[in-house]
C-alpha cells in the first residue's frame, strides 16, 4: 500500500490510528501493540502476500540472535562475536541472494562466456531497509547497547509501517523507549496536528512536486535517443529534483505517521542541495543511511584512526557499499565510487587548508551531485552517456524558435533554433522551465520541512499552508506512481 | 489556537473543497464519464482520459466485434461498417503499443461476446517507445472506480478548460472512432496537407527502436502480439491482421531513419510469427492483407495549395474514414477495388516484398522526397 494512495489515507490510516488508540484506551496494551504489527503486516501484504514470510523468517531469526547477544553471559564472549558475524552474515546473504545473484550472474557469464540463466528473482519490497535496519540491531545488542524486549516489541521495531519501506533507518534503542512509554500510548493532539502538518507537505512534495519532474526525467533518459544540451540538463535537473522531493516527501509523510503515533522519527533530509562541500552533502542526504555506514561499515574498517591512506580506502569503500545497497548494477558501484573519491578529494583539500568562495563551493558541490546522479538513474550505461554527451553540447545546441531573428549569426556555429527541449517535453517547455527556475527556489531559499516543523505554530496560517497542501496533494492521487527508493 | 480546533479546521476545510471541486467535475462531466446532463459543453479534452473511457466503453458495450491499433486505426475504421458484427467498438487507442492493444484485447475477450477483431498492426506498435502512455494503465481493467477522478486537480483543469470551450469540439464519436473531419483545422493550422505532411514526417521515426522491443522498459513486444494470436485461436475468434493503408511517404520517413528492409522485413516476422502459432495449434494462417502497398489511393497526390483537401489522408500517417471503408469493404469482397490490398502467406510473401521494392522506385522519387523533407539525401 502507497502512503500516496486512496486506500491508505482513506481506509487504512484512519482505521488503524482509531483501533489502536482505542486498544490502549482500555488499557489492552499487548493488544495494541499486536494490533499495529498485525496492521503494519497487513500493510507490507498488501503488494505482494509472498513477501511476508521473508519478513517474518527475517524478524524471527534476528530476535532469536539478538536476544542470545544480548544476554548477560561474559563466558560466552568469543561465541558471541561469532554468533554475531553470523547474524550478519546471513542477514547479508539473504539480501545477497534476492539482490544480487542475478548481477552475479550476468557479470559472471560477460567474464566467462558462459550461458548461466538468471533467476529473476523478484525484490522483496523494504528488503534492502529492514536487513540494515537489523544489522544494526545485531550489532547494537552485541555492544549491550539493547534492552531486552519480548518478540512483539521487537516486531513492532521493524514493522511499525511509516519507516518500514524506505525508512528512516532506525536505531533499536531510539524507538523502543517510545513505544513502551506510556504517555505515547494517548492521543496527542498536538503530535496529531504536527503529523497532519508535515504529512501534509510530505504529501505535496512527492505527488504535485516530483511526479511533475518525473515526466521530463523519463522522457530524458528512458525514451529519447539523442538529447540537445538543453534538454539534456533539464533531463539531468529533473531528476536531481524529482530524487529529492520523492524521497523527502516519503520521509516527511512517514514522520507526519510516526507523530500520530506519538512516534518521533530521525530526520532524515535537511537541505541538502543546499551542501557546499560532498561531506556537507552526505551529513544532509538520506542522513539516516549515512549514520549507518558510518557506525556500521566505515568505523569498523577503521575509520581515519589507521592513517591517511587507510582513511581514504575506507572511504572509498564505504560509498561503493553505499552504492551498491542502492541497486546491483555497475552503474550504482559507479556512482558510490564517484562520491568516495569526491569524498577523498574533499578531505586532502580541507587537509590543505585551501578555501573558495561559498557560491562557488555550491556550484561545484551541485554539479557534482547532479552529475553523479545520471549514473544513479540510468538502467544502463548507454543512457548515462547519452544524458552526459548531450549536458557537454555533443548533441547539439538547440534553441527557441522565437530567438532566431535576433540570434541569428549564430547558425554559423552550429546552433540551430527550434525543438529545443522537443525530445522531453511536448508543449515546449512551457512549464518545464518555470517548474526547474522553481525546483531552484524551493531547494536553495525554502526553509525544509523538518525546520518548518520545528518552528510549527498552531495558527491559521500554518492551518491554511496544510490544507492547501494536502488538497493539493488528494487532489493528484490519481495518477499512481510509486517511491523511488521502494526499488532499492 | 489549540490543537484540536486547528486539527478541526484542516480536516473540515480539506473535506469541503475538496468536495465542492469534486461537485464541480461531476456536473461538468469533462470525459462523459458520469452521463450528466446538466450542462451541453463540448467534451474537448476527452481525448485526455480516452484510453480509460474505451475500457470503460468495451464494459458497458461488451462487443462482439472490435478493431485494434493506433490513432490511424481510430480515424480510419468506423466500427459500424458491415464488415464489424454489433454490437462493435473501435477499441484502438492512440499512439499505443502492443502491450497495450493486447490488454485491450484481453479485456473485451473478457465481456465474454467477442468473435472478431480487426487488427491494424503498425510498426511503431512493435517497436513503441514506450511501453504504455499511462502510468497506471493496467488499473484500468481492475473495475476502476470513475468516481476517483472527481477529486483531481487534472479534471478540474479540464472542466474549466471545458467550460471555456474555444473552437475545439468532441473529437471522438461514440462508437470509439474518432470524429470524421476534426482533424481538418490541425491540418489547416499547420499550413495544409503538404506543410503537415513534412513537418511530420521530418521528425516521425527519429527515435524508434528496430529490435521490437518497447524503448523505455526494454521489453519484447512480439509476444504481446503472440498472445492475441493465440487467445484469438484459441478461443475461436475471427481475427483478421491488417497492414494500414497509410500514404506511401510514410514509408520514405521509416525509411531515412530506420532503413527500406527493416519495415519489408517487419511485415515478413509478422507473418511467420502468426504461422508459427497457426501451426501449434493445427489451424489455418488467419487473414493477413497488406494494404500498405503502392496504388493509387496510397499515393494520393498532395496538394501544396494549403485550401485544397485531401479526400482520403490527412497526411502521411493518418488516412480517412473514407479510405478505411475502401479497406473494409475489401476485406469482405465487396469493392471495386480489387488489386488493393494483397493477402498473404508464406508462399508469396518474398515475391509480393521484393514487388514492392519495384514498386517504390515507380511511385516516389526517393531523392527528391529526402531532400523536400530532410534538406539532404541520405537513401
Amino acid at each position: 500500500m502507497l502512503f500516496n494512495s486512496y486506500e491508505f489515507i482513506f481506509a487504512f490510516l484512519p482505521i488503524t490510528f482509531f483501533i489502536y488508540f482505542y486498544l490502549n484506551s482500555k488499557r489492552l496494551t499487548i493488544a495494541s501493540k499486536g494490533f499495529l504489527v498485525f496492521s503494519s503486516l497487513f500493510f507490507y501484504s498488501w503488494w505482494n502476500i509472498l513477501y511476508l514470510p521473508i519478513i517474518l523468517g527475517s524478524m524471527l531469526f534476528n530476535f532469536i540472535i539478538g536476544s542470545s547477544l544480548n544476554e548477560n553471559n561474559n563466558k560466552i564472549k568469543f561465541s558471541k562475536k561469532s554468533l554475531l558475524i553470523f547474524g550478519i552474515i546471513s542477514n547479508v546473504a539473504l539480501l545477497g541472494y534476492f539482490k544480487y545473484t542475478d548481477f552475479f550472474i550476468e557479470n559472471f557469464n560477460l567474464i566467462t562466456s558462459s550461458n548461466v540463466e538468471l533467476l529473476n528473482l523478484a525484490l522483496p519490497l523494504a528488503i534492502s531497509f529492514f536487513t540494515f535496519q537489523q544489522i544494526a540491531y545485531l550489532v547494537d545488542s552485541y555492544r549491550q547497547e539493547t534492552k531486552e524486549y519480548d518478540f512483539l516489541n521487537y516486531a513492532v521495531f521493524v514493522t511499525f509501517f511509516p519507516q518500514l519501506i524506505a525508512g528512516p533507518i532506525v536505531h533499536h534503542k531510539e524507538m523502543m523507549p517510545q513505544f513502551a512509554n506510556k504517555r505515547n500510548m494517548v492521543k496527542n493532539y498536538k503530535n496529531i496536528a504536527l503529523g497532519l502538518f508535515i504529512f501534509s507537505i510530505g504529501l505535496f512534495k512527492k505527488v504535485v512536486i516530483a511526479d511533475t519532474f518525473a515526466v521530463w526525467a523519463t522522457a530524458g533518459f528512458d525514451t529519447a535517443t539523442t538529447l540537445n544540451l538543453f534538454e539534456a540538463w533539464a533531463t539531468s535537473l529533473s531528476y536531481t529534483f524529482q530524487l529529492y522531493f520523492d524521497f523527502s516527501g516519503y520521509t516527511d509523510m512517514a514522520i507526519g505517521l510516526a507523530l500520530l503515533f506519538n512516534i518521533k522519527l530521525p530526520i532524515n533530509f535537511n537541505s541538502p542541495y543546499k551542501a557546499t562541500n560532498i561531506q556537507d552533502f552526505w551529513r544532509r542526504w538520506h542522513i539516516t543511511l549515512s549514520r549507518f555506514l558510518k557506525d556500521y561499515v566505515y568505523i569498523p574498517l577503521g575509520g581515519n584512526r589507521k592513517g591517511e591512506f587507510r582513511t581514504y580506502n575506507n572511504l572509498l569503500a564505504t560509498f561503493i557499499i553505499g552504492g551498491i545497497w542502492h541497486g546491483a548494477g555497475w552503474t550504482f558501484v559507479f556512482w558510490g565510487f564517484l562520491h568516495g573519491i569526491a569524498l577523498v578529494i574533499h578531505r586532502a583539500w580541507s587537509k590543505l587548508g585551501f578555501k573558495i568562495w561559498t557560491w562557488l563551493a555550491w556550484l561545484i558541490t551541485f554539479n557534482f551531485i547532479n552529475i553523479a546522479w545520471v549514473f544513479f538513474r540510468a538502467k544502463e550505461w548507454d543512457d548515462g552517456v547519452k544524458v552526459l554527451s548531450g549536458m557537454v553540447g555533443l548533441g547539439g545546441i538547440n534553441l527557441p524558435n522565437p530567438l532566431s531573428n535576433k540570434l541569428a549569426f549564430l547558425q554559423q556555429y552550429g546552433i540551430e533554433f527550434g525543438g529545443w527541449v522537443a525530445n522531453i517535453d511536448a508543449d515546449g517547455g512551457k512549464l518545464l522551465v518555470p517548474s526547474l527556475i522553481l525546483g531552484f527556489i524551493i531547494i536553495l531559499i525554502f526553509k525544509n520541512s523538518t525546520q518548518k516543523l520545528n518552528n510549527f505554530k498552531l495558527n491559521y496560517k500554518t492551518a491554511l499552508l496544510t490544507v492547501l497542501a494536502l488538497i493539493g496533494g488528494i487532489l493528484s492521487l490519481n495518477k499512481v506512481s510509486e517511491f523511488l527508493y521502494f526499488n532499492f | 489556537m489549540n490543537s484540536k480546533k486547528w486539527i478541526k479546521i484542516v480536516l473540515v476545510l480539506s473535506v469541503f473543497v475538496s468536495g465542492f471541486i469534486g461537485m464541480i467535475n461531476y456536473t461538468i462531466d469533462p470525459y462523459g464519464l458520469y452521463d450528466t446532463k446538466y450542462f451541453n459543453f463540448d467534451k474537448i479534452k476527452q481525448s485526455n482520459k480516452m484510453r480509460l473511457i474505451k475500457a470503460i466503453k468495451t464494459k458497458e458495450i461488451k462487443p462482439t466485434s472490435i478493431c485494434l491499433g493506433t490513432s490511424r486505426t481510430e480515424y480510419g475504421y468506423d466500427p459500424t461498417h458491415k464488415y464489424f458484427i454489433k454490437p462493435s467498438y473501435n477499441l484502438a487507442t492512440s499512439g499505443s503499443s502492443m502491450y497495450e492493444n493486447n490488454l485491450n484485447f484481453k479485456y473485451a475477450l473478457n465481456q465474454g461476446n467477442l468473435k472478431k477483431v480487426l487488427l491494424v498492426v503498425d510498426y511503431r506498435m512493435l517497436n513503441n517507445k514506450t511501453q504504455k502512455s499511462v502510468q497506471d494503465f493496467e488499473s484500468y481493467f481492475e473495475n476502476k472506480n470513475i468516481y476517483n477522478l472527481l477529486f483531481s486537480i487534472d479534471v478540474l483543469k479540464d472542466s474549466l478548460l471545458t467550460i471555456k470551450g474555444g473552437d475545439n469540439s468532441s473529437i471522438y464519436l461514440d462508437n470509439g472512432q474518432r470524429e470524421h473531419n476534426h482533424n481538418w483545422k490541425n491540418i489547416l493550422k499547420n499550413g495544409g496537407h503538404f506543410e503537415t505532411m513534412k513537418k511530420d514526417e521530418k521528425t516521425y521515426y527519429k527515435d524508434y527502436p528496430t529490435n521490437y522491443t518497447y524503448k523505455d522498459t526494454k521489453k519484447k513486444s512480439f509476444p504481446d502480439f503472440e498472445e492475441i494470436v493465440k487467445l484469438c485461436y484459441e478461443n475461436n475468434i475471427e481475427l483478421d491482421i491488417i497492414f494500414g493503408a497509410s500514404h506511401i511517404r510514410q514509408w520514405e520517413a521509416l525509411n531515412y531513419y530506420l532503413g527500406y528492409d527493416k519495415w519489408l522485413q517487419w511485415k515478413k516476422d509478422v507473418l511467420i510469427s502468426v504461422n508459427k502459432i497457426a501451426n501449434q495449434h493445427n489451424k489455418k494462417q488467419f487473414i493477413i492483407m497488406d494494404f500498405s502497398v503502392y496504388h493509387k489511393l496510397t499515393a494520393e497526390k498532395v496538394p501544396t495549395d494549403k485550401n485544397t483537401k485531401m479526400k482520403y489522408h490527412w497526411e502521411s500517417s493518418h488516412y480517412k474514414n473514407e479510405l478505411g471503408k475502401i479497406v473494409l469493404d475489401r476485406l469482405i469482397g465487396d469493392s471495386e477495388y480489387t488489386d488493393f490490398g494483397v493477402e498473404l502467406n508464406l508462399e508469396n510473401i518474398d515475391k509480393h516484398l521484393k514487388q514492392q521494392e519495384i514498386n517504390r522506385h515507380k511511385f516516389i522519387d526517393v531523392e527528391k522526397y529526402q531532400i523536400e523533407v530532410f534538406g539532404k539525401v541520405k537513401i
